[in-house]
């Protein structure tokens, strides 16, 4: 019901409004907690994104026009066609969150997680926090009751959550339209996430699974790993984020969109990785093994036209710190 | 809290509260389907203890590294891959038809890329102690011996390496020593299987040449999640470290998605270039 997300909206508004010291004071009170079933895994703690794979979705962010992999449905493929990255650019948008947990999912982001401990002591709900300075999500672990349909769609949405062994499984509802693919490509307002989180020691596993009725056809899955960090945790994202909107240029009425038919970003996939829009356009079956052998040999008639190794340009590497290493050793 | 179940004498450390996992199973999927494993009971086999089945035929499922993976990736695309100068030279080498000259076409196809691969796998027991991954990709066999480690037999380097395995068990309400008297194991709620993988023969982590040296070895954890009524999703969770060609250990995760039977199974050879 929606006093139920009233009340959840309550309690994040209370953790806000007391700040990074109260966050840093349920920190420490975590550490002193016995590792028991309310924490089977003993998940708590700042986990650093691996950025050995989905390297550039996560980092620099796929190229317009690539929706391979994506199950988006026929309306789905037609919104990406219609949408223009300029929008996001508009002074009244600017400043609008476009962080969702599903971003914080498959972004650039760490996780960190920490307990948010009830009056009985006992851990009601498991704050996730990023890099990034939009509120923490809550996953609730108390039975809070799912609001009403009705109810508003706040930037992180409402999730509820549960263990399964090691195993902290999240379950999220009321979200706003938001980026799956950075600007590349939307989910809307029906859609939920499953979150499962994964530790394996000091290596996390989280797979993601969006579930959307209105742009995809199918689940879609996702995977992120992360390996823990040695530094202490803290509960950031805390803060109000301080936006400064910028003047790029975009009038402040202009509503930026492609006409069905006459979007830019159509061949860009060609253009850099010559794969056919047949794949970079998406759908269900792009994510299957079949799909392979419907491009096999136009893909490979072309092959010998790319560059050389040696002069491969555009998104060919990521420096060796950028993922981690130390190429001084 | 974990333990691991890795060969029978591990195993007798480890006692399963079967009648609490039947019960379980029926509920949450644990699949543990051997006989009584108390004090002084029979120690289960690799199979009857699995708390986790993942026999059965799976479907990959390819949403990131598209391009790194349902094809051939461009010449020089190491994006992602903590890749050492002695590695990019490699790279800048590779010539699909040499290889495919030379007979070294399932060089893209060992056991540190295998699950990369857009594919079907099917999973079976090969025995007790032994399960047997087969590709449809490659047609390429990974055997998970669940066995000592330091019990590896010596023998020539393969594609796919020798595979050690053990059950990691997740359980709640574990209490006391391993071991002690007052031990008690606790009920096992769910489980995962962890794979070693070393004796590798040097081989591509990418098909257009990125390599890997005999020196690799891989550490993969595989998850098990219901996704929907009937519907499992394999996770596997891959760390492959290489002192010769890698700065740090090259992280990857692939998706599996069950599959009610073999329909899709289609074996294919070994190919250098695609």
């Amino acid at each position: 019901m929606a006093s139920n997300l009233q009340a959840a909206y309550s309690a994040l508004r209370g953790l806000i409004v007391r700040g990074t010291a109260f966050a840093m004071a349920l920190v420490l009170a975590s550490a002193s907690m016995p590792v028991d079933a309310q924490n089977p895994a003993g998940i708590s703690g700042q986990w650093v994104g691996v950025d050995t794979q989905a390297t550039q979705e996560r980092g620099y962010g796929l190229l317009p026009g690539d929706w391979a992999g994506v199950p988006l449905s026929t309306a789905g493929r037609a919104r990406e066609y219609l949408y223009s990255s300029s929008l996001i650019s508009v002074p009244s948008r600017f400043c609008r969150p476009h962080l969702s947990p599903w971003e914080l999912a498959a972004g650039i982001a760490g996780l960190n997680f920490w307990p948010v401990i009830g009056a009985d002591s006992r851990i009601v709900a498991w704050a996730q926090g990023s890099a990034f300075v939009n509120p923490p999500m809550m996953i609730w672990m108390n039975g809070m009751p799912q609001p009403s349909e009705y109810a508003d769609h706040p930037a992180n949405g409402f999730t509820v959550g549960h263990w399964q062994g090691d195993m902290l499984i999240a379950y999220t509802t009321h979200l706003k339209v938001a980026a799956i693919r950075r600007e590349n490509a939307y989910a809307s307002d029906q859609a939920t996430i499953t979150s499962t989180f994964i530790p394996h020691g000091s290596l996390m596993t989280a797979v993601y699974i969006l579930r959307d009725p209105a742009y995809l056809t199918q689940p879609y899955i996702f995977s992120m790993l992360y390996v823990r960090s040695s530094s202490e945790p803290q509960a950031i994202g805390l803060r109000t984020p301080t936006c400064l909107p910028i003047d790029v240029g975009i009038p402040a009425d202009a509503v930026p969109f492609y006409l069905p038919g006459k979007s830019l970003v159509v061949g860009t996939m060609m253009k850099f990785y010559h794969i056919p829009d047949s794949a970079s356009e998406g759908g269900a079956d792009t994510m299957y093994p079949a799909f392979r052998d419907r491009i096999r040999d136009q893909y490979l008639k072309t092959y010998h036209t790319f560059p050389s190794a040696k002069n491969c340009k555009y998104f060919c590497s990521t420096p060796a710190d950028s993922l981690g290493a130390s190429t001084t050793r | 809290m974990r333990n691991s179940i890795s060969n029978p004498t591990a195993r007798l450390a480890h006692v399963l509260p079967l009648a609490l996992l039947v019960s379980l199973a029926a509920s949450a999927g644990v699949h543990a389907q051997g006989g009584p494993e108390g004090a002084g009971g029979p120690t289960p086999s690799a199979e009857a203890g699995a708390p986790i089945d993942l026999t059965g035929y799976w479907e990959s499922v390819v949403t990131y590294d598209w391009e790194q993976r349902m094809v051939t990736p461009r010449p020089g695309d190491y994006d992602g891959v903590p890749l050492r100068p002695a590695g990019i030279q490699v790279m800048d080498a590779w010539d699909p038809a040499k290889d495919t000259a030379m007979g070294l076409q399932c060089k893209s196809y060992g056991a540190p890329i295998i699950m990369r691969v857009p594919e079907h796998l099917h999973i079976t027991w090969q025995d007790d102690e032994t399960l047997k991954m087969q590709t449809d990709a490659g047609e390429q066999t990974r055997l998970f011996h669940f066995v000592d480690a330091d019990a590896v037999p010596q023998g020539p380097r393969t594609w796919q390496g020798y595979s050690v395995a053990e059950w990691q068990l997740q359980r709640v309400g574990e209490g006391g020593q391993p071991g002690s008297d007052q031990y008690r194991p606790g009920r096992i709620v769910w489980g995962n299987l962890l794979v070693t993988t070393t004796d590798l023969r040097a081989g591509y982590l990418r098909k257009n040449g990125i390599p890997y040296s005999e020196h690799a070895k891989l550490l993969e954890y595989y998850d098990l999640l219901q996704i929907g009524q009937g519907q499992w999703l394999m996770e596997v969770s891959s760390v492959l470290t290489d002192r010769v060609y890698l700065f740090i250990p090259y992280r990857t995760s692939s998706q599996f998605l069950k599959q009610p039977s073999d329909a899709g199974w289609e074996p294919s050879a070994c190919s250098a270039m695609w």
